[in-house]
């Protein structure tokens, strides 16, 4: 299983060198021009407690530094490749935990100067926004649902650097909502699955939980009140809880959430000028609940929905080379100076004259 | 006892040195409780305390999950005059803004494991920068500053919920200005 016996002349151009720092994740990939995937090394791979973005820190911007290197010099031995055979050093230069970003946009500066090739910084969120095209080659435009941990947007993406946000959380990430409820229930972690496997054999019907902003113009999300209110519903129970009464409320809960995604959903895709297709992205498009609510809603509006595999649903660097090939392929690169951003809206982005152009 | 208490922002204030027997504060330990009977409620403390602060505050925000910490934090960046989203800071750890008073950071350390995480979170030089406004404070430990605010919400039924507000050090003579005593 050498995916890498090709030689780099029989490899579509461009190669691009992606690095993603910014959350708990370190991870460094090879992509090729045709979207092939030539290594994808990702520190906690095998660490399940990351599917849902969750809650178990790698803060220490201090594991970035001692593990970038050696990532990256995998990746690219993985992918048969020296740094002279790659056409770009992409990096998350944002939004992100501003340590983690730093040691990731410098450590490809470093590469991009020592190497002399071109450096281009990637907006975290639009790696997510641009997978899709990754792994199924879909057209602009489309309608991308984010949901992860950190995150909960719909987005209209129209093209590279095209993005316009139609909604987003006002509170708190979904994913979040999901582990603070797994907590609550005295689930395990993480959180995302564990209420999805306990939901599995509840009565979504017993409790009675709020769906924040159904029926409300516009589709951004809220989940604070809901995570309030299973906590209202969680103290109101005798203790221990019980298997039931956990099966239960998460069943409300998770049901409560799907109906909140579809319909804001719904409502994104009617703020659409056209049908287009319905793209899923984050670690919360595993759940399979709401991801069928979700095919329903394609199946019924006529459209295509794409889900893109787990591995490339979270945290990844593939996702950050593939937004390198796009926009290298569209003529962007960015000046060595180029500042790492904590906050990084990815529509002002597109809003801001000349900006990532 | 509970009354009114002016100070601009409606909120009902009640000593506890003199509606809780045996409950008497320190004499360098002023506190004082509020009722929260509704959201809107807390977004006014929040904006209570935003024109109260100054560079190089720290406002420890305690209680469990759902007592309105984030929703207190937003009211204040609001009032600092941020317009941009406001989302939860769990994920992100931290989330710095440019306001109207400074940098204000707003950090969750819910998700840290050990005081010493706060040098990669840049924790102090937050504070050396402008004002921390912290969730989950408890886990800063002993790294916490002593010269801070502390707020304390807990939720009760019905969505009430009471903020307990205990000034340290400078924040002393702040707080009696914004909830002047109702005596």
């Amino acid at each position: 299983m050498e995916p890498s016996a090709a030689s780099p002349a029989a490899i579509a151009r461009p190669l691009v060198l992606g690095i993603e720092s910014s959350c708990d994740e370190t991870a460094a990939a090879v992509v090729a021009g045709d979207g092939r995937i030539l290594s994808d090394v990702v520190l906690s791979q095998l660490d399940d407690h990351r599917i849902y973005g969750g809650v178990v820190p790698e803060i220490a911007a201090r594991a970035h530094v001692t593990h970038l290197d050696g990532l990256i010099r995998r990746a690219l031995e993985e992918a048969g490749l020296g740094l002279g055979d790659i056409d770009a050093v992409a990096a998350t230069a944002g939004p992100g935990l501003i340590g983690g970003v730093i040691v990731g946009l410098t450590t490809a500066k470093a590469i991009a100067l020592g190497a002399g090739k071109p450096l281009i910084g990637i907006n975290h969120l639009e790696g997510h926004a641009l997978t899709p095209r990754l792994v199924s080659g879909v057209a602009f435009p489309y309608l991308l649902l984010l949901v992860s941990g950190g995150h909960c947007q719909l987005l209209a993406v129209e093209g590279v650097g095209r993005y316009r946000r139609l909604g987003t959380t006002i509170d708190d990430a979904v994913g979040e909502a999901f582990d603070k409820t797994a907590k609550l229930l005295g689930l395990g972690y993480p959180g995302g699955p564990a209420v999805e496997r306990a939901a599995a054999s509840g009565d979504a019907t017993r409790f009675s939980l709020p769906r924040p902003l159904i029926g409300r113009p516009g589709c951004d999300f809220s989940f604070s009140g809901l995570k309030t209110a299973v906590r209202e519903t969680v103290a109101a129970l005798p203790r221990p809880l019980s298997d039931r009464d956990r099966a239960d409320v998460a069943a409300a809960f998770q049901t409560v959430v799907g109906a909140v995604i579809v319909d804001r959903t719904r409502r994104a895709l009617d703020m659409l000028p056209a049908p287009c297709p319905l793209v899923v992205a984050g670690g919360v498009a595993a759940n399979g609940h709401i991801r069928a609510r979700l095919q329903e809603l394609a199946t019924a509006r006529g459209i295509d929905f794409v889900a893109p595999p787990l591995k490339l649903c979270t945290d990844n660097a593939a996702m950050i080379a593939w937004a390198g090939v796009e926009h290298f392929k569209a003529g962007h690169t960015d000046a060595l100076d180029l500042k790492p951003r904590a906050r990084w809206p990815l529509d002002t982005e597109a809003a801001a004259p000349g900006a990532k152009a | 006892m509970r009354v009114a208490a002016g100070a601009g922002v409606g909120l009902n204030v009640a000593m506890p040195s003199q509606s809780m027997p045996g409950a008497r504060p320190e004499s360098d330990d002023q506190s004082l409780c509020l009722d929260l009977p509704d959201l809107a409620r807390t977004a006014a403390l929040g904006r209570a305390l935003a024109g109260a602060a100054r560079p190089g505050d720290c406002i420890a925000l305690h209680g469990d999950l759902g007592a309105g910490k984030t929703e207190l934090a937003r009211a204040f960046l609001r009032a600092a005059g941020v317009s941009e989203d406001v989302p939860s800071p769990t994920f992100a750890i931290v989330q710095p803004y440019d306001t109207d008073l400074g940098p204000v950071a707003h950090f969750d350390l819910y998700r840290i494991e050990s005081p010493s995480d706060l040098d990669e979170i840049g924790f102090e030089a937050a504070l050396d920068d402008g004002i921390v406004l912290v969730e989950w404070p408890e886990r800063a430990g002993p790294r916490l500053p002593a010269d801070r605010l502390d707020v304390t919400l807990t939720l009760g039924p019905e969505g009430r919920r009471t903020a307990r507000l205990q000034a340290l050090g400078d924040w002393l003579s702040r707080l009696a200005g914004l909830f002047p005593d109702p005596a």
